[in-house]
């Protein structure tokens, strides 16, 4: 699989911002939504190749926003990673439950997330 | 006291990410502000390793201090680079008026013509003056606050060469208005002695045509054998004194380079017929037995000078027959083409079993005035050979000379004549027919002239009208238009022949229709080729011969 379009969700300015810039300036086109309805909205209309997704999102949180990716049949196959602060283990089985393909916990550098975006291209 | 990343709860994960992220970032742009400055840093090596290694002097200049100048600059001036960069502009000149001038100069150059390219002598630090092109333009056009860059470059080389090339173009050119003028001085030298040359022959002529005919006259009317032989002396040397002349003239218009030959077509076994007959009477009156071989395969018309050929064959035999007492002279003519393959080549060979000439006078027998003793006291002019020779070389040809002393000397000519076709009609024979109620108007302001003419011409039954000059030619001709030809001399006063000649031919008819013939001794062959231009019919040479006289008038009669 060709990974083109990256949809990168957080709600803080800053994270959203830097990883755009950094990911398009490597070429991929990067979609950002700041919440979990946007991110849903994003996810099924322009149909990213992978998704970035932080669990603590305004209006829904990652988890279910994860579970509305993995329910749809059309974006199913979609790998989603979820990007979070929580660590505790029943957050971690919670985002696996929801279907997320990868479970980082933040903090974690830029050449890690890369690395784990190109790990889905093979 | 720190805390294993293990335990950090998730506000401080949080926070902790975006710290990496803020981190990650300004490392990026440190890398790629070090990337950038290295870039610069190669940029400006290489823009100090052009501007520092270029000759020429260049400076950028702001608020009248150098910014920054390069070696360059530095060299041609004679400072160090300390001293000048950052220093006032005036340092470099050698006093406060000094730079104002300079400036000013600048200044102007700069405002009209937006750049600025001035020579000056700019002051080395040294005291001696480098003379420099100082061209310069502003940083940006628009905004003078920017500074100037200006680029010096010496000259000093340059005008060394400069200076040297331009003592040298002066040298040719005062050496070629040096041999200009000694061309032109000998120029006008040679006219001189042309128009001298020409004139004297006319003042020459005059009296000997007056000699010539009163002789010829007498002779008509004396029986007594003794005043015959007196005039046929005076005769002789009037015509010795012709050739004289003739010879002088010929000698000048080839020096001068004057000499034109003909190109008509002519019977060369008659030429040589003619020069026999005329010839055969001086062989005749000494024992000499004169030979002519003509070789039957010599083709009979040619195209040539005969005049000039006749010229030389006369010159030749002339020589042989001045030097012989008693013996054989022998004239060979034959084309060369019959053993060489050179048909238009024609070989004439003199042979004579005279005296011989010595070795010495040999090697200078055809420069002119080298004639020997002897053949100044035989009466030669010392020019023949020398016109001979010129003549041959005229031809195409050359001459060529043996001899033995006691045995006999051999002159062997080469002329190229062209064949000409034998089909040309013979022009009948000119006789001089005694003519009656023929009726001439001569016009000479020399009485004597006028008098030769008139018994010459009254001795063939003509009636003769005489005039002094032009205008008393015109004044007869209103009131007597009965005239079969007018004998018109050229120099005469109030009015000369040639515009006598002009009126004539503006005149009505039958007055126009007259023929008229030039009687001069202008003896260039360019005077005759003016006076037929000029609508002139013939021409008789001076002193007049009765053969070309009657020639001449039989020719123009018959014509009409």
């Amino acid at each position: 699989m060709k990974i083109n379009k990256i949809l990168v969700v957080d709600d803080e300015d800053n994270i959203s911002s830097y990883l755009s810039r950094k990911l398009s300036k490597l070429g991929y086109e990067v979609f950002v939504a700041s919440d979990g309805e946007t991110a849903i909205d994003i996810t099924f209309s322009r149909l990213p190749d992978i998704v970035l997704l932080d669990v603590k999102l305004p209006k829904m949180n990652g988890y279910e926003v994860c579970h509305k990716i993995k329910s749809n049949d059309q974006t199913r196959l979609t790998p989603v990673i979820m990007l979070s602060a929580k660590t505790q283990g029943n957050e971690i089985q919670q985002g696996l439950d929801a279907g997320c393909d990868l479970y980082l916990t933040k903090p974690i550098g830029f050449p890690d997330i890369l690395q784990h975006i190109r790990s889905f291209e093979k | 006291m720190s805390k294993d990343i293990q335990h950090y709860d998730e506000d401080e994960r949080r926070r902790l990410q975006e710290y990496i992220f803020g981190l990650e970032d300004a490392n990026e742009k440190i890398e790629a502000l070090a990337n950038e400055h290295e870039a610069l840093k190669n940029s400006l090596e290489l823009f100090l390793a052009v501007l520092g290694g270029t000759i020429q002097g260049i400076a950028l200049i702001r608020d009248e201090r150098f910014l920054w100048l390069n070696q360059g600059f530095i060299d041609i001036l004679g400072w160090d680079f300390e001293e000048l960069c950052g220093a006032g502009v005036e340092i470099v000149f050698s006093d406060p008026q000094e730079f104002q001038r300079v400036k000013e100069q600048i200044g102007t150059a700069f405002r009209t013509q937006g750049q600025i390219n001035i020579q000056y002598d700019f002051p080395h630090k040294d005291g001696h003056r480098v003379p420099c092109l100082l061209t310069g333009r502003p940083v940006d056009a628009n905004d003078r606050s920017k500074g100037m860059v200006f680029s010096l470059t010496d000259f000093t080389e340059q005008e060394r060469i400069n200076r040297e090339l331009k003592l040298e173009i002066e040298k040719r050119i005062r050496a070629q208005e040096e041999s200009a003028m000694a061309r032109e001085e000998a120029e006008k030298a040679n006219m001189a002695k042309s128009d001298f040359l020409a004139k004297m022959s006319h003042e020459l002529r005059t009296p000997l045509n007056a000699i010539e005919g009163i002789a010829q006259l007498i002779r008509d009317r004396v029986d007594d054998p003794q005043s015959i032989e007196l005039i046929e002396h005076l005769e002789q040397a009037s015509r010795h004194l012709v050739a004289l002349i003739g010879d002088i003239l010929d000698f000048s218009k080839i020096e001068s380079g004057k000499m034109e030959l003909e190109y008509v077509r002519f019977d060369l076994w008659k030429l040589f017929d003619e020069v026999f007959s005329t010839l055969g009477y001086r062989a005749k009156d000494r024992d000499i037995c004169l030979k002519l071989n003509l070789d039957p395969r010599t083709a009979r018309y040619r195209f040539g000078d005969p005049v000039r050929l006749k010229q030389i064959v006369f010159n030749l035999l002339g020589n042989s027959l001045k030097f012989l007492d008693r013996g054989n002279i022998t004239v060979d003519v034959r084309p060369l083409g019959a053993h060489q393959n050179q048909e238009d080549i024609l070989e004439i060979v003199v042979t004579d079993t005279g005296p011989g000439i010595p070795a010495e006078a040999l090697k200078k027998i055809f420069g002119k005035f080298e004639q020997g003793t002897e053949g100044v006291r035989k009466g030669g002019t010392g020019l023949g050979l020398a016109i001979t020779n010129e003549l041959t070389k005229l031809m195409g040809g050359n001459i060529q000379v043996s001899s033995n002393i006691g045995r006999g000397t051999v002159f062997t000519v080469h002329v190229k004549l062209d064949e000409a076709p034998a089909a040309i009609e013979e022009q009948p024979e000119l006789v001089v027919e005694p003519v009656r109620n023929r009726r001439a108007l001569i016009a000479d302001d020399v009485p004597v002239n006028r008098m030769v003419l008139r018994l010459l011409l009254k001795k063939n039954g003509w009636d003769v009208v005489e005039a002094q000059n032009g205008l008393e030619v015109l004044q007869i001709l209103q009131g007597d238009v009965n005239f079969d030809v007018i004998l018109m001399d050229i120099s005469m006063p109030v009015m000369d022949g040639e515009m006598a000649n002009q009126k004539i031919k503006e005149s009505v008819s039958p007055i126009k229709e007259i023929p008229v013939l030039a009687l001069t001794a202008h003896a260039f062959s360019s005077d005759r080729e003016r006076f037929l231009k000029g609508g002139m019919q013939g021409y008789v040479s001076k002193p007049v011969r009765p053969v070309d006289l009657w020639g001449e008038l039989n020719r123009v009669l018959k014509i009409r």
